[in-house]
């Protein structure tokens, strides 16, 4: 085996364990790109001893609660899937048009059941257009829904995804949560709430903070469980933006250029 | 234990859109990745949150696992032990806590669903981990509790870079030469 290969090998570990400098595992990716069995072998190997270590931590069972929350995320993208399977549209087709039921009929006769059944022939084209005009805007909607999905897991797989967990200030509820996940490519972000239970007449409201400047994020719609998530996209100057945050503010949301109410939440972008 | 070939027959239905699928691999591999970004993260919901996204990523770009590079059991543990560090570094930078490493957790409460099998395994697993050499065990661990690169640990340990990529792979090789052994497969 030659020296360079083993070097290779070795660079197999480090990537096992994602431990390898940007420059090594892109020399290690193009030795793969070309094929080389016995470094994948290694890599598979070296996988076993990532297991290994795995299995060496104290075990943990996750909360039954944990993965209700998660299958239902994922049932209903599951479900928003096959809607976007749609099923090939029926199109307005003209009817065949019968032919008279004899001689034996008047021409009078023939003359009305044919009057009657282009009116019911038109009648029918237009309610088959109406349900294709209906079927063409919510093809539409459902388009723009799964633009947004592409745009918004892109946020997730981000190059240089930035993560900020939102924590909870000293004065406020201390189970109250978020995580905002942000693009500064595309200034592209989501960010995920629980635990955020306002009074009655109030609204939580999010903002945007470049430096000491406060930019309204808009307000914070929670459901029932105190959940939320906010997709926000194009969020202005990326390149600067430093922090999120949540206040506390009358019901509409603040009436002047910053939060007027107690800020709940604050969390740094970090890298 | 991993059933690698069942496994690929899961990965292919989830990439056809079979969610029974990715619950068959939560069954199996949830408790597992639990514990080690629990680990990493010393926080119940952090890592709960760190759990559902290593989830939601099998879910959405099932083709990002390459079955040429490894087992799905040792994606999913790499994939939750990244999402950890990116929050654990994101979290660590917002409070300016400066805890050492990350992964230096209590021992968190054992986890009654194991087996008498799977304890008896783990425990023979921890065995061989303790069995290698000092300084190949602390090379993993800043690697992979602490997320150092290579040139990060070689400053770290005073070692010559060079040094360290070879005690890194022998480590990497006893490890999984062990893991084989105890049949896991």
């Amino acid at each position: 085996m030659s020296e360079s290969h083993e070097a290779y090998l070795e660079l197999c570990a480090g990537q096992a364990l994602d431990a390898l400098e940007p420059a090594d595992r892109e020399r290690l990716e193009a030795h793969l790109a070309r094929g080389c069995p016995e470094c994948e072998a290694a890599l598979a190997n070296f996988g076993d001893a990532v297991v290994a270590m795995a299995a060496t931590s104290p075990s943990a069972m996750p909360r039954p609660a944990v993965k209700e929350k998660l299958f239902a995320q994922v049932n209903k993208e599951a479900q928003g899937r096959e809607q976007a399977r749609l099923p090939e549209m029926p199109r307005p087709t003209r009817p065949v048009r019968s032919a008279p039921w004899a001689l034996v009929w008047g021409l009078t006769a023939f003359s009305l059941l044919f009057l009657t059944l282009n009116f019911l022939n038109w009648h029918r084209g237009n309610t088959l257009l109406k349900e294709r005009d209906d079927a063409l805007a919510e093809v539409a909607r459902m388009t723009k829904d799964l633009d947004d999905a592409k745009v918004f897991t892109a946020v997730f797989e981000a190059p240089e995804l930035k993560v900020a967990p939102l924590l909870p200030t000293p004065e406020s509820n201390q189970k109250q949560r978020a995580t905002g996940y942000f693009d500064p490519a595309t200034g592209n972000a989501v960010i995920r709430f629980s635990n955020m239970h306002k009074p009655q007449a109030g609204d939580f409201e999010l903002w945007a903070l470049h430096g000491p400047k406060p930019t309204s994020l808009g307000l914070v719609q929670v459901d029932a469980n105190g959940n939320a998530v906010m997709k926000l996209r194009g969020v202005t100057d990326p390149a600067h933006l430093s922090a999120f945050a949540v206040s506390l503010e009358p019901a509409g949301g603040s009436k002047s250029a910053g939060p007027s109410g107690p800020v709940v939440l604050v969390g740094t972008i970090g890298g | 234990m991993i059933d690698q070939e069942d496994d690929l027959r899961c990965m292919e239905r989830i990439a056809d859109g079979q969610s029974q699928a990715l619950e068959e691999l939560y069954d199996r591999y949830a408790p597992l990745v639990f514990s080690v970004v629990r680990k990493i993260l010393r926080h119940e919901e952090d890592a709960e949150e760190a759990l559902q996204d290593t989830w939601l990523q099998l879910w959405r770009k099932p083709n990002a696992y390459d079955p040429k590079r490894g087992s799905v059991a040792a994606w999913l543990v790499t994939v939750g032990r990244s999402r950890a560090l990116d929050l654990y570094r994101s979290r660590a930078s917002r409070q300016r806590v400066q805890e050492a490493t990350p992964g230096d957790a209590s021992a968190p409460s054992e986890n009654p669903s194991l087996s008498a099998e799977e304890r008896e395994l783990r425990d023979r697993l921890a065995r061989g981990w303790q069995h290698l050499e000092p300084h190949h065990r602390q090379v993993l661990e800043l690697a992979f509790w602490g997320g150092l690169s290579q040139s990060e640990i070689a400053d770290r340990m005073g070692s010559p870079l060079g040094t360290v990529k070879s005690w890194m792979r022998q480590g990497m090789q006893r490890l999984s030469d062990n893991f084989q052994k105890e049949e896991w497969r």
